[in-house]
């Protein structure tokens, strides 16, 4: 959107823009109000080009909270951490080292174990894989989700039996076994968690499909709906612009649950020996190894646990702070 | 919109016959039955009638904004153009551009999640071939067309920071976006306070004055009728049973209903002792209705042939005043059909 100028040009516009029955409205007094004095000038166009970009607004209420934003920048200094730290490190993931269940010390300050892998560099990688994973998780189910959700709870009749019963039968079917069926396949690209991933997107988007279809379902007799279709929107623009952003708040709370559902159940996967194969790892994969050694070599299972619930918590905390900025009667500012 | 489609010299609005049935468990529900009126450019048609009388349901036959399992028949014409049983898309070009709606419930029908500015905005760009600053200039100047203060300021708000009075302004302002020939209002003024009654009537007319469009104002004040309206048409049970001028209507009305509603409303000039004259009886069910003229059970001046044949709307005493009764020239302005209140005060007096 053009910043300055947006005034300017807006005032001459609805004389050639505009088909003719609109130019006596519109034409007629839009320069007499855009020509105040010109510091009032400058105030209300910059105030009104912030405030007419819907975009913005969102943006704005979310930077203001502050512990989402506490979280964002958490998460992207995890991610950071991963991606940059891993590489200056001295050993990598994968690499045998000579001490042998050793304790968090200087050398390795989450100590190593019983086959002398660095569990700082185990951890930074592993979680790298899990945030990854879970991204694609969240992705996929939110896409597919809110598709057939909001179809079949748009359409009613035909659609909404058909896709409904459809959702029930992946429900029925118990997750672990459509889980290590797909993943049989997976065999091929072992170890690959863009693979898993999508895998776990294709099963979990049940939940996200019947929430939006239960929120769709009230929201279109609303009477705003009623009102834009008076206005002569159409499906499509109803569904998008209308009812999806009402929606807004179960989708985004129920997307950063899923994530935490991945990281989960991409851990059950691997203790299974389907999901990520050593040497790679993940989250998930080092606390399914190492939970017997809480109570003895603590190191092995306590820090990818806190990474774990750590990314959680931010995951959960931005959608918080996603959901509170889409919401525009939510003005109080959360500590 | 394709202009070929219209004619220049068929009335902007015919409606002939219109009916609209439901299908309940009670059986078929006839909402509408045979409903017929012309709508000429300027002119406030305003339509009055108690809850269930069908108003709302003929304004949403005419926008095609009825659920799929309403049967529709008759005619409705605009331009010239049959609007009934035309496809949705086809509609959706109708809707908002040419036939404009005011909802009843202005705390509802915004959008809660979008700014005010914006919603106009969308609402304006559905139609016109615009760019978005622009339609935010005109956005802007719409609401202050219809009386929001600082309109530039507040047009970045959001639907729940407006009062109601705001709200019904905004809505107002969204049906005039496109400049439509016809604005229906549905009792625009039901769900808020007296007090702002008057300015969102205002806002109404300001509308009116500024896109020259015709206006159906479906409202049960008569009150809001005496004020504003050029025409009035009296709805009962589904039809129409009174049309006529303003002046028709309230002076010497011709239906004994029409006279039961106005001779039950407060009146400024009556000596303070006189009590209102409400009409006795209900509305009869729209499910299974029995033959005859549907106010019959109610009517004061009712004889047996009545209960046969329904009386159909036919002019009484020339011009374009038209009452649906067998003995509309009995009814004179004078007398009261109907019974004063009997009040508990007085026994204890």
């Amino acid at each position: 959107m053009p910043d300055n100028p947006g005034l300017l040009g807006g005032a001459t516009d609805p004389a050639t823009g505009a088909p003719a029955p609109s130019t006596g409205v519109g034409g007629s007094t839009a320069p007499v109000e855009a020509m105040p004095s010109p510091e009032s000038f400058v105030d209300t166009s910059v105030a009104a080009v912030a405030a007419r970009s819907q975009g913005r607004a969102i943006l704005r209420r979310f930077l203001r909270h502050r512990l989402a934003m506490a979280s964002l920048v958490l998460f992207v200094a995890i991610l950071l951490l991963d991606e940059i730290g891993s590489r200056l490190w001295p050993y990598t993931y994968s690499q045998l080292t000579d001490a042998l269940n050793s304790g968090p010390t200087g050398g390795h300050p989450f100590g190593t174990d019983g086959v002398g892998h660095d569990m700082f560099a185990q951890v930074m990688r592993a979680s790298l894989t899990s945030i990854e994973l879970s991204l694609v998780v969240a992705a996929v189910s939110m896409v597919i989700g809110v598709a057939i959700g909001a179809l079949a709870g748009y359409y009613r009749s035909w659609p909404e039996a058909f896709l409904m019963r459809f959702t029930d039968l992946i429900l029925t079917i118990p997750i672990l076994a459509i889980l290590l069926v797909l993943s049989r396949q997976a065999a091929r690209h072992a170890g690959s968690w863009l693979f898993i991933g999508l895998i776990i997107g294709f099963v979990i988007w049940t939940s996200v499909a019947r929430l939006v279809r239960g929120a769709l379902l009230s929201l279109r007799e609303r009477d705003f709906i009623e009102a834009a279709r008076a206005l002569g929107a159409g499906d499509g623009r109803i569904i998008l612009r209308h009812l999806l952003p009402n929606a807004v708040g179960p989708i985004i709370v129920n997307t950063t649950l899923s994530v935490a559902t991945a990281i989960l159940l991409e851990s059950t996967l691997s203790f299974l020996g389907l999901g990520v194969q050593p040497p790679q790892t993940s989250l998930g994969l080092l606390i399914s190894q190492n939970q017997g050694a809480a109570t003895t070599e603590w190191w092995l299972f306590a820090f990818p646990a806190i990474f774990l619930v750590v990314i959680v918590l931010c995951v959960n905390f931005i959608g918080d702070g996603l959901r509170d900025a889409f919401d525009p009667r939510q003005t109080r500012v959360r500590a | 919109m394709d202009d070929a489609l219209f004619s220049d010299d068929a009335p902007l609005l015919e409606v002939s016959d219109l009916s609209v049935t439901f299908s309940s468990e009670d059986g078929l529900v006839r909402a509408v039955r045979g409903v017929s009126f012309t709508l000429e450019p300027g002119r406030l048609l305003s339509v009055v009638g108690e809850s269930g009388s069908g108003k709302s349901v003929t304004a949403m036959a005419l926008l095609g904004l009825l659920p799929r399992s309403a049967q529709v028949a008759g005619s409705a014409k605009f331009r010239g153009m049959e609007l009934l049983g035309r496809p949705d898309r086809e509609m959706m070009a109708v809707r908002g551009a040419e036939i404009a709606m005011i909802f009843q419930d202005p705390m509802t029908s915004l959008n809660p999640v979008y700014s005010v500015g914006w919603q106009l905005v969308e609402a304006i760009q559905a139609h016109q071939e615009i760019d978005k600053d622009a339609a935010w200039d005109r956005a802007v100047h719409l609401l202050d067309t219809v009386g929001i203060p600082e309109a530039r300021q507040r047009a970045a708000g959001y639907p729940h920071e407006f009062s109601g009075g705001m709200r019904q302004r905004v809505v107002i302002a969204m049906a005039m976006a496109n400049d439509p020939d016809v604005i229906i209002a549905d009792e625009p003024t039901t769900a808020l306070d007296v007090t702002v009654q008057a300015q969102v009537l205002e806002a109404l007319r300001t509308a009116q004055e500024v896109t020259h469009a015709a206006i159906i104002l479906i409202t049960h004040d008569l009150g809001v009728v005496a004020g504003l309206a050029d025409d009035v048409m009296v709805m009962y049970a589904g039809k129409a049973v009174e049309r006529g001028t303003v002046e028709d209507i309230f002076y010497w009305p011709r239906m004994p209903y029409t006279k039961g509603l106005l001779g039950s409303l407060p009146r400024l000039d009556a000596s303070g002792d006189e009590r209102l004259r409400p009409i006795p009886g209900v509305p009869p069910s729209l499910a299974n209705m029995p033959p005859g003229c549907p106010f019959m059970p109610r009517c004061p001046i009712s004889r047996p042939n009545c209960a046969e044949d329904e009386p159909v709307l036919r002019p009484v005493v020339g011009g374009g005043h038209l009452a649906a009764c067998h003995y509309a020239e009995e009814v004179s302005p004078g007398d009261e059909l109907f019974a004063p209140i009997s009040s508990d005060a007085e026994v204890v007096e």
